[in-house]
């Protein structure tokens, strides 16, 4: 079996038409795959400190869709508000030249083009100037090293990657000598591609504790992708710029990672209230409570709805971010939640988040963003071009309600078949 | 709409056609320092400059400017739009007080059809576009930068120049003309400085201003000597 695996990665170190990370990412399966790695890290669980009113999660017969009226109402208002800023996509064009026209211009000067440079941010066009290309620079060398600092906290640590991951104290020194050998790698840029395939072997090997873990830790693909397109001369680059297909690929892998890390949240209720439940702040987010439809400390199913209400808005924002609608305001909006969740609500241990943080500084300062829905805007200009409203309308409104439905309200009632009691 | 006829494109229009487009045709006023149009922006208008003068200009992702041209009286721009259907490919400013005419580019089709000769009049702007970015691309390769800034003083001068009692007024700021002649505006200061030790021209906020148009043109020749 050895044998095999070490003629594979010869064959493809050989192989120099090969993908340029099939080798090392041979090698780092082969590593974890073959019995080196010993050690395991727990998933720690935030215990619940009073339990929760699991009917509401469940099947309610003879309710719409058979889910409690306030578990449909959360997902409905979700619906809504995707559908909303579906629709304003669309026709967010018409919208900013209306206001550059009407009011921008006849103020002229700098408040006009603060006004356009501002517009432009909001509806992820590029924004062209010098502070902000600037940040753009250093978000991308933050976002590269960050990883860095992380494996090196984690280590210092005695965890993998974040605090949860605390390492046995058998083979620990093995995985933090690891994560320190990466670190330096990435800290000094050396063979991206081989850090990239590290960091997707070890990911892969999370599933060995199950498939939430790595659903849980999906997020750090996002680096992965960026390294693993990046040229084996990466020490000798001063990489100051992520183009356009690795920009839309840290988009999707992004996006996605928050939109599965939402349904688990939805999926794993006890975990979530238990966070709530030891860190009480979080049952205050004016989002979270606008999705929960009121903020009353006596409302029966307050932390029942706020675990669905929450699960849904990190769903929302991954999902957005995903297809690349209003990308720019949902990693905004994402990044003040992760700041806040890191300097206020968790603390220290969190410090980790500041590699999220990084990858939306990437998206919010990047001049590259590409649109998923682009096709279907395609159309839309064509219908406004020819003056055909009704069919512009269609376009609009059909692509709003039925990719904003379809994200939701499927897996929201499939999920309630699932008794996750006993998780 | 009156003047229109005096505009260079529709100069060989029938009477009815130019009051046909008159009626189509819509005037609007911009303050100094107004952005008529971004970069990307959708290209939906021609724009005629009737009284004024514009700088069309590109933005990098650093935010620096190049001034790619200065418009005046009787030029069109917005043109590329018409003819390709993309978002702008440039922005336009105003540098004074400047007044155009804006013609939908579905109303320049419908015009184009009846009267061909008016995307012949289209294409002979966008080649004289063409013939000044070629010696723009040679003057960067080979002149320096006291000759670049001569030579687009003299072209504004002879584009959107004022008469005034002090001479010729050309609303152009050391930024613009450092943005037309890819310099740092400090270096453009500095020629312009030179220049106007030597009494070629007077710099003022915002305007420079020409006491003797055919004396620069000899500097100019001077220089290219």
């Amino acid at each position: 079996m050895q044998q095999d695996i070490l003629n594979g990665v010869r064959a493809a170190w050989k192989d120099r038409a090969a993908s340029r990370f099939t080798a090392p990412l041979t090698f780092v399966l082969a590593m974890l795959g073959g019995g080196v790695a010993v050690a395991h890290e727990r998933f720690v669980k935030h215990n619940l400190r009073f339990p929760l009113k699991y009917e509401f999660f469940g099947r309610w017969p003879g309710k719409p869709l058979g889910l409690h009226p306030d578990h449909l109402m959360i997902g409905i208002r979700v619906v809504a508000i995707l559908g909303a800023f579906f629709a304003i996509w669309f026709i967010r064009r018409s919208l900013t030249e209306f206001v550059e026209r009407t009011f921008l211009r006849k103020v002229g000067g700098v408040v006009q083009s603060w006004g356009h440079q501002f517009a432009c941010f909001l509806t992820d066009r590029p924004v062209r100037q010098k502070v902000y290309h600037s940040l753009g620079e250093w978000a991308v060398i933050l976002f590269l090293r960050s990883p860095g600092l992380v494996l090196m906290f984690s280590a210092t640590n005695d965890s993998l990657v974040m605090p949860s991951y605390p390492l046995d104290p058998a083979s620990a020194s093995i995985f933090k000598f690891a994560q320190v050998g990466l670190a330096i790698l990435i800290l000094t840029q050396t063979w991206l591609p081989l850090c990239g395939a590290m960091i997707v072997g070890t990911w892969l090997y999370l599933f060995r504790w199950g498939w939430m873990v790595a659903i849980d830790a999906v997020p750090v693909l996002t680096v992965a992708v960026v390294y693993c397109t990046s040229p084996w001369q990466s020490h000798k680059l001063p990489i100051t710029k992520i183009n356009a297909s690795q920009m839309r690929l840290l988009r999707i892998v992004l996006g996605f990672g928050f939109l599965a890390l939402g349904w688990l949240k939805v999926y794993n209720h006890n975990l979530v209230a238990g966070v709530a439940d030891n860190a009480p702040s979080v049952l205050n987010d004016p989002m979270v409570a606008m999705l929960m439809g009121t903020n009353d400390p006596n409302y029966l199913w307050r932390r029942e709805a706020w675990v669905i209400a929450f699960g849904l808005a990190e769903v929302m924002s991954g999902f957005m971010v995903m297809i690349g609608v209003f990308t720019r305001l949902w990693a905004t909006i994402m990044a003040f939640m992760f700041t806040k969740l890191m300097l206020v609500d968790f603390g220290w241990d969190e410090i980790p988040h500041i590699y999220p943080i990084a990858a939306m500084l990437v998206v919010i300062f990047s001049n590259q963003l590409t649109s998923e829905v682009d096709p279907i805007e395609k159309l839309d200009l064509e219908a406004w071009r020819a003056g055909k409203p009704i069919k512009r309308f269609l376009i609009v409104g059909t692509t709003a309600l039925v990719g904003s439905v379809l994200v939701i309200i499927p897996l929201l009632y499939l999920i309630s078949f699932i008794d996750r009691t006993a998780m | 709409m009156d003047g229109l006829d005096k505009v260079s494109i529709f100069a060989k229009l029938s009477k009815q056609h130019v009051d046909n487009l008159g009626k189509l045709a819509k005037k609007e006023k911009f303050g100094k320092d107004t952005t008529i149009f971004f970069q990307d922006d959708r290209s939906d208008s021609l724009y005629i400059v009737v009284s004024g003068a514009v700088k069309v200009f590109q933005t990098a992702d650093d935010g620096k400017e190049r001034v790619l041209n200065t418009l005046g009286p009787g030029e069109i721009f917005g043109e590329l739009g018409l003819l390709d259907a993309s978002g702008r490919s440039a922005s336009v400013g105003t540098l004074e007080a400047t007044e155009v005419v804006t013609i939908t580019n579905d109303d320049l089709r419908a015009l184009v059809k009846s009267s061909p000769e008016v995307l012949w009049k289209i294409v002979e702007a966008l080649c004289e576009r063409v013939r000044q970015l070629s010696t723009e691309t040679l003057d960067l390769s080979f002149r320096d930068v006291p000759y670049r800034i001569l030579r687009v003083l003299i072209a504004a001068t002879a584009k959107h120049g004022q008469l005034t009692d002090a001479g010729t007024l050309v609303s152009i700021d050391a930024k613009t003309l450092a943005g037309a002649v890819n310099c740092g505006a400090d270096q453009a200061m500095r020629v312009l400085k030179r220049l106007n030790d030597r009494g070629l021209l007077r710099v003022d906020e915002g305007h420079v201003i020409i006491p003797d148009v055919p004396a620069l043109t000899r500097a100019l020749e001077f220089e290219e000597s």
